[in-house]
């Protein structure tokens, strides 16, 4: 089986700075995660998000700009149903959001992100459940028009009234974060959890597509995103999840940036 | 309170779960609590906006989540919420692998049944893909992911209402899934309810 994370890793550059231990230095984390997605999907910003949150170190490679030629096959040797983004640790593989993002948060360093009150971790994944029903498909829509199509057809012209209109779909969602958000710090308590970091990704995504306003209209979702943005990670390091994921220039070239922890 | 005084006597109604026949959700939150062996109340009936008290609350009309459920002033709709708040209620272990590798096969088997399992049989195909996939990894297993986890929950629940619409032919064939799901009748306790008021 060729193994695309070591080919995505060459293409990338990193193979060599992915040299675990050579330097001496030993980190808390025992492998280094490695991680294929793509920059304008919700889901592979989730798993750099969690990463970042937990302080595991990832390599990230981009489907767009690190492809390699026989991408697909290669994918569909790690994932059969061609379910991504995939993960690597050492000879461990998995895919989709939600195992990666389990196992990240489990194999990490910091505190379990779930409440162990039982009404506050329904409401946890009653929030998680309304990003991923209801509000991921109008922002599928969007990042396809703004940066998908544009990774195949770099002279591709986004509908800005479809656009517009997935914007306009998604108000009612952002109204109602805003209201659950008053008098909160996050969004279902004062302490940060999944809900958090599924809307993070979906947020994150909206305003480097463009449709800031959802947020900036919004009083508690610009709060609640300002704090986001500055929080320091769940596992105690010096780090700032946000700061890892792609800004809207990297993310229309393609890019993704890798998880590094600087003060283990 | 002190070491000796007299606890709190705890008055306790059982937990109301409000679910839909032939509602794959539904049986997934019933079967929770049946494995879990939490008391509850299960109303089968036609979900309506007006159950989904959050959503309506925060203005999201006619999200229609369901099931939900209600436990004294708490009310919570839609299968991720309600089986989050079965699996840590009650006093039965929550299913919940320790290992992560094995937490990542669940909740990837989860996503299989979601993403790629339902929407094809919702659309008339067999879904013969993830099938094959799921009967390849029960080989010489005895529960999906090695030990019983939620995804053996998630995965009962759909094909028991296959087989509740006279569907079994999708899955029939496929003798490592058929050996589970007859091992998933004997140690899920209410696998073949339908009308009991409590489970457990």
């Amino acid at each position: 089986m060729t193994d695309l994370f070591d080919l995505m890793a060459e293409k990338s550059g990193s193979k060599e700075d992915a040299k675990y231990g050579a330097s001496g230095d030993m980190k808390k984390t025992q492998y280094v995660l490695e991680l294929i997605g793509s920059p304008a999907d919700p889901d592979t910003l989730k798993c750099i998000i969690t990463s970042a949150e937990q302080g595991m170190e990832m390599n990230c490679y981009s489907t767009v700009t690190d492809a390699v030629s026989n991408q697909d096959e290669c994918i569909s040797e790690i994932s059969p149903l061609s379910i991504t983004p995939c993960l690597k640790e050492a000879d461990f593989y998995t895919c989709g959001a939600d195992a990666i993002t389990a196992f990240t948060d489990a194999r990490g360093l910091g505190y379990a992100l779930t409440p162990r009150n039982a009404a506050l971790a329904a409401m946890q994944n009653y929030w998680v459940d309304i990003a991923v029903t209801n509000v991921a498909p109008h922002v599928k829509l969007i990042t396809d028009e703004v940066f998908e199509k544009r990774y195949r057809d770099p002279s591709y012209k986004s509908d800005t009234q479809a656009v517009n209109a997935a914007c306009k779909d998604l108000e009612i969602f952002f109204d109602a974060l805003d209201q659950q958000l008053e008098g909160n710090k996050y969004i279902v308590c004062d302490k940060y959890t999944w809900a958090d970091l599924h809307w993070t990704a979906y947020v994150h995504l909206c305003v480097i597509a463009g449709c800031n306003s959802l947020i900036d209209e919004r009083k508690n979702v610009k709060e609640w995103l300002n704090r986001i943005k500055t929080r320091k990670s769940q596992c105690g390091q010096d780090e700032v999840a946000y700061e890892m994921l792609p800004d809207a220039g990297e993310t229309q070239q393609g890019m993704l940036k890798s998880v590094a922890i600087s003060n283990y | 309170m002190g070491l000796f005084s007299k606890s709190k006597p705890k008055v306790s109604a059982s937990p109301k779960l409000k679910c839909m026949l032939g509602d794959t959700a539904s049986y997934k939150c019933l079967f929770l609590a049946s494995y879990r062996k939490i008391p509850i109340e299960i109303e089968w009936d036609e979900p309506s906006v007006l159950d989904d008290k959050m959503s309506e609350s925060l203005h999201m009309s006619n999200l229609n989540r369901f099931p939900c459920i209600e436990d004294g002033d708490f009310t919570v709709c839609g299968e991720s919420a309600v089986m989050t708040y079965l699996n840590i209620k009650g006093r039965e272990p929550t299913v919940h692998p320790r290992k992560a590798r094995v937490l990542a096969m669940q909740q990837y088997w989860i996503q299989v049944l979601k993403t790629k399992f339902m929407p094809q049989v919702d659309s008339g195909d067999q879904g013969a893909t993830a099938l094959e996939a799921l009967d390849k990894a029960l080989i010489g297993q005895k529960y999906i992911t090695g030990e019983f986890s939620l995804a053996d929950i998630h995965w009962a629940a759909a094909l028991k209402v296959l087989e509740d619409s006279s569907k079994t032919s999708i899955f029939s064939k496929y003798k490592n899934i058929t050996d589970w799901l007859a091992k998933m009748k004997t140690e899920i306790p209410d696998f073949d309810v339908k009308n009991q008021k409590v489970a457990a």
